[in-house]
């Protein structure tokens, strides 16, 4: 799956102050890429992430996923792109407190006919023994497992993750860390993260850097590690 | 620090309540309809009480009351002709013959009950019924002797009549707009009005049968001692006043009456008296049912009340968290916020309390336009604020405390970090596999309603209390025109005559009997007719004929049904005077005009009058003239009154379908806002997943939806059994039929009128979350 973000800006209204939130930003990702979108808070990291997962709108410049215009669609393609073609992972992981660890996975793959079986994809998150749990019955880094499986399912082009270790003690968050890296390996899924820790940009395959709406710096990843080798703090 | 903490939480609480403006509004209106209903029953109701209490004691309210058989006895006969050498049979005649063995007889009635009976006093009760044309119309008067000792008459105004004047009902006066001075027109002679009376033995103006309270076409009336006694030969009862306690005379005194006064037809203690001792049980009821709506309908908005609140300090949990872990109490964030809820309470309950007094003096006149009883006056009852109003407040006050204290005692690292919300321990799981092979949404929508049984359970019981309380106020249209009203279209007499004891020659008609019975200590109306008759059908709630069951037994009313519980194939025992006669229930006709009995007229004959052919009613399919008989009743007259009478009442029932209405629907509106606000964050994920308006509206919603017509339609059922208890209730506490029935256009308005509030709450709700982008509602609630 390939991405490209060309001459996105984005403004948000604070009160009378306008906030520029993306300026002119352009990105290429090829498909299968692992890309870190690393910065500060108030960087725009996460507003890029929003309009490459057709969350938010662009003002300017367009985002296009293989070949698609999706700045361009109407809501109701929008959605179907969001149903089938994208996956998300939160920092807070926004499970259904109501709903059991195969049950939140059904959620991701609703009308999807080409997806992983729940039993499946559970069990690529290391929770077989869990489905029939509810979310807080679970640890921190067993609700993201099950926010990953959830986004996984349906077999995405595109996987979007914004901070998901950002809620995580270390261990926790390099086994998540781990996890993505096996998912990314085995299922060859393109994969998004944005993230202000500075370590986690080890394990991937390119690492953007971004600052005030800008990016600041776009580069490959020579010497990429083992999550679970990298320093946290 | 803190005072910054307290003026942030104000500005907190203002917003909370100002983005929830239609909600509080509503809730406002519930507090206020919930101390407004207590209020004005309250105050007018104690009011009352207190004024009546006053009067009886000064005017020497009657204990008990005694009916004596206008007939003389066999051995008052031999007397009456041995002593004052008259051949007189009854009372009326003695009079006419010669008044004074008529009171010697009298005297000697009374004397040989206080001779055995030390703690008991005893005082004629003189009295003269008479019908007079006003206008076209036909009036009904009672005109009582002016007592000595017990029943002592009570001038509102003006003063006691001399001779050739005349005191009347101040109720009937203002109808006709009569005023002290002016002349009355009685039977071809005039009275000037001296004043308005009223007697404490005559609390309701019923003195003959249909029971008609009806201050428009009767009135009671007291007349000089002179042209009291030349009217003629006035009837008889005797009013009594006792040391005895009502159980004591119940069991002990009235067999004794009855053993020993071969004159005596019933003995009736006040309490059990409905023409002067339904004030008492109305007044207990009237409070019991004021203050039970009032408690529902404050309960229902109290319940609200503190989800909002509850769910406001749940969505501020890390902010109180971050304030806690920084060493400001939580009495810094919880009292401003407390304090603005119980101020707009406090205004709400006391603009309530308010309209309450302002409505009490017209909810007294309405019994006023029954009860004839001096006016109280309504006066501020510290009391009944308190109750309305400090009460109410102090227990939001202090459930709040509780809801607030039992969060605020967590960890402030806990309240920081996010929790997802668990439910109940309960399991659902077995539905699991149950539900597999149900579609994806309708599993969803089971498992949001399954797991979340708490919230659930309280929106399915406000749902069914709304629909409820829709259904009570619809079924109440018309209610009592299926009483009287109902009973007469049901019949074709258009006339019945009365005669003096029994009809001797009467003209054309069908023959019948009517009398009064007493059934279990229950006062009955006994009617004999014949199976074959074609004036008076007996049809079944079904619309069935069932005349016929007349030669197998009795028939009797809803009403006696719902007042005794009796069913087809129960024998009772019917008794009058000291008579009794087994009979069995042979079917139930479908009338609510009253407590009536119906019976095979040729076997009442030879039970009462020992003639097989014997009659003291004769009904006509055509207006009967009055020569003949001692009094006729046109059903057209009663129809006329009973219209007059439904007026009244029909004014105070749209006052309480009009509210039951309107708090119904608020609740429908309130819980559906609540639902949805309650799924504000599936909803904002479900759109980030990518699932269109229409799948999310399914799943959250669709359950709520199926919910609410699962309300609905449990409602009916419950409706109707709760119909059928209230009507009884009704029967049993006031003796008035109230039949109450659901129907089917009832359920149809509602589901209409409860669909388009529901809707409503929904889309506004909807509208509200419509407002926030995605994103944000993701990281509003779980900041």
């Amino acid at each position: 799956m390939s991405l490209h973000v060309n001459g996105v800006s984005k403004t948000f209204e604070s009160g009378r102050a306008k906030v520029e939130a993306l300026k002119d930003v352009d990105i290429s990702v090829a498909p299968g890429e692992f890309v870190v979108v690393l910065g500060p808070s108030g960087s725009g990291k996460s507003t890029l992430l929003n309009v490459i997962g057709g969350l938010e709108r662009p003002e300017e410049g367009s985002v296009s996923i293989e070949g698609d215009t999706i700045s361009s669609f109407d809501e109701k393609r929008l959605m179907r792109f969001r149903r089938e073609g994208v996956g998300f992972i939160f920092q807070q992981y926004h499970l259904l407190g109501t709903l059991n660890v195969s049950e939140n996975v059904e959620t991701g793959a609703y009308k999807v006919s080409d997806r992983y079986r729940n039993e499946e994809i559970i069990e690529r998150v290391g929770l077989s023994s869990h489905a029939r749990k509810y979310p807080h019955e679970l640890s921190g880094g067993e609700q993201q497992r099950v926010s990953i499986a959830r986004a996984l399912v349906k077999k995405p082009a595109l996987l979007l993750c914004d901070e998901p270790t950002g809620s995580l003690d270390e261990s926790t968050g390099k086994s998540i860390l781990s996890l993505l890296q096996t998912l990314h390996e085995t299922l060859s899924t393109t994969i998004v993260l944005v993230t202000h820790n500075v370590n986690i940009a080890g394990i991937a395959d390119r690492v953007i850097k971004m600052s005030s709406g800008r990016i600041v710096e776009d580069f490959y990843n020579k010497e990429k590690v083992d999550a679970h080798a990298i320093r946290w703090h | 620090m803190q005072s910054a903490g307290i003026s942030i939480y104000i500005k907190l609480a203002w917003r909370f309540m100002k983005a929830r403006w239609l909600t509080f509004l509503l809730l406002g209106v519930l507090l206020i309809f919930s101390a407004m209903l207590y209020t004005s029953a309250e105050e007018s109701l104690t009011a009352l009480e207190d004024s009546s209490d006053a009067y009886f004691e000064e005017t020497r309210q009657e204990d008990f009351s005694v009916d004596v058989s206008q007939a003389l006895t066999d051995a008052e006969r031999d007397r009456v002709a041995f002593e004052c050498d008259v051949g007189a049979s009854d009372l009326t005649g003695l009079y006419l013959a010669d008044r004074e063995c008529f009171e010697s007889i009298l005297e000697d009635r009374l004397n040989g009950i206080e001779s055995a009976l030390e703690d008991t006093s005893l005082e004629a009760r003189l009295h003269h019924d008479l019908s007079f044309d006003m206008d076209g119309e036909q009036h009904r008067m009672r005109i009582l002797n002016d007592a000595e000792a017990i029943n002592l008459s009570y001038i509102e105004a003006g003063e006691k009549p001399g001779p050739g004047e005349i005191a009347i009902l101040s109720n009937y006066a203002d109808h006709h707009d009569l005023n002290v001075g002016d002349a009355l027109l009685i039977e071809g002679e005039s009275y000037t009005i001296s004043g308005f009376v009223l007697f404490p033995d005559y609390n309701l103006p019923v003195f003959d049968y249909p029971l008609l309270l009806d201050t428009t076409h009767r009135t009671l009336a007291l007349l000089h001692e002179d042209d009291f006694f030349n009217r003629g030969g006035p009837e008889v009862y005797y009013s009594g006043i006792t040391e005895r306690e009502e159980q004591e005379f119940e069991e002990q005194l009235t067999p004794w009456f009855f053993a020993t006064n071969p004159f005596v037809q019933d003995v009736t203690p006040t309490t059990y008296n409905i023409r002067s001792g339904a004030i008492y049980a109305e007044i207990e009821a009237g409070s019991e049912a004021a203050l039970f709506v009032a408690l529902l309908v404050g309960f229902i908005a109290f319940a609200i009340l503190l989800l909002l609140l509850s769910k406001a300090l749940k969505q501020s949990r890390s902010s109180f968290g971050v304030l806690k872990a920084l060493g400001v109490p939580p009495r810094a964030f919880s009292l401003p916020l407390l304090t603005l809820v119980s101020l707009y309470a406090l205004l709400f309950l006391s603009v309530g309390y308010a309209l309450g007094i302002l409505f009490a003096p017209w909810l007294q006149d309405l019994f006023l336009q029954f009860y004839l009883l001096p006016g109280g006056e309504i006066t501020f009852q510290p009391a009944t604020f308190a109750a309305a109003a400090l009460l109410p407040l102090a227990l939001l006050v202090g459930l709040f405390f509780l809801v607030i204290n039992r969060m605020l005692k967590a960890r402030a690292i806990d309240m920081i970090v996010p929790k997802i919300s668990d439910f109940s321990k309960v399991s659902f799981r077995f539905l699991h596999r149950l539900l597999r092979r149900l579609s994806f949404i309708l599993r969803l929508q089971i498992a949001f309603i399954t797991r979340q049984m708490g919230k659930f359970s309280l929106f399915l019981l406000g749902m069914v209390a709304a629909a409820f309380a829709g259904f009570l106020s619809l079924s109440m249209v018309g209610v009592l025109d299926r009483t009287v009203p109902a009973y007469y279209e049901g019949i074709d007499v258009e006339s019945k005559g009365y005669c003096e004891a029994v009809c001797v020659e009467a003209p054309d008609g069908e023959k019948a009997i009517e009398t009064t019975v007493r059934l279990d200590g229950d006062h009955m109306e006994l009617y004999g007719l014949d199976a074959e008759q074609s004036l008076h059908p007996l049809v079944d709630r079904d619309g069935e004929d069932i005349t016929d069951a007349l030669t197998e037994g009795l028939v009797i009313s809803e009403s006696v049904r719902d007042l005794t519980g009796l069913s087809v194939g129960d024998e009772v025992d019917l008794r009058v005077a000291n008579y009794t006669k087994e009979m069995e229930v042979r079917a139930v006709a479908d009338v609510y005009a009253g407590n009536f009995i119906f019976s095979d007229r040729v076997v009442l004959a030879e039970w009462l009058f020992a003639d097989p052919d014997a009659y003291n009613v004769v009904y006509s399919g055509e207006l009967l003239d009055e020569a003949g008989f001692a009094q006729v009743i046109h059903t057209e007259d009663t129809l006329e009154h009973m219209d007059s009478i439904h007026d009244v009442f029909n004014a105070f029932l749209a006052v309480f379908i009009i509210s039951a209405l309107i708090i119904g629907l608020i609740v429908v509106y309130l819980l559906s806002v609540m639902s949805v606000e309650d799924q504000y964050y599936p909803l904002a994920l479900f759109k980030v997943l990518g699932y269109d308006n229409k799948e999310i509206h399914r799943i959250l919603l669709g359950g709520y939806t199926k919910a609410s017509v699962l309300a609905l339609l449990i409602s009916i059922p419950f409706s109707m059994v709760a119909f059928n208890l209230l009507s009884t209730w009704f029967m049993r506490m006031y003796g008035f039929a109230f039949p109450l029935s659901l129907k089917a256009w009832h359920v149809i308005v509602f589901a209409v009128l409860f669909s388009v509030m529901a809707y409503l709450g929904m889309l506004s709700a909807k509208w509200r979350i419509n407002r926030v982008k995605l994103q944000r509602a993701l990281q509003i609630y779980q900041e």
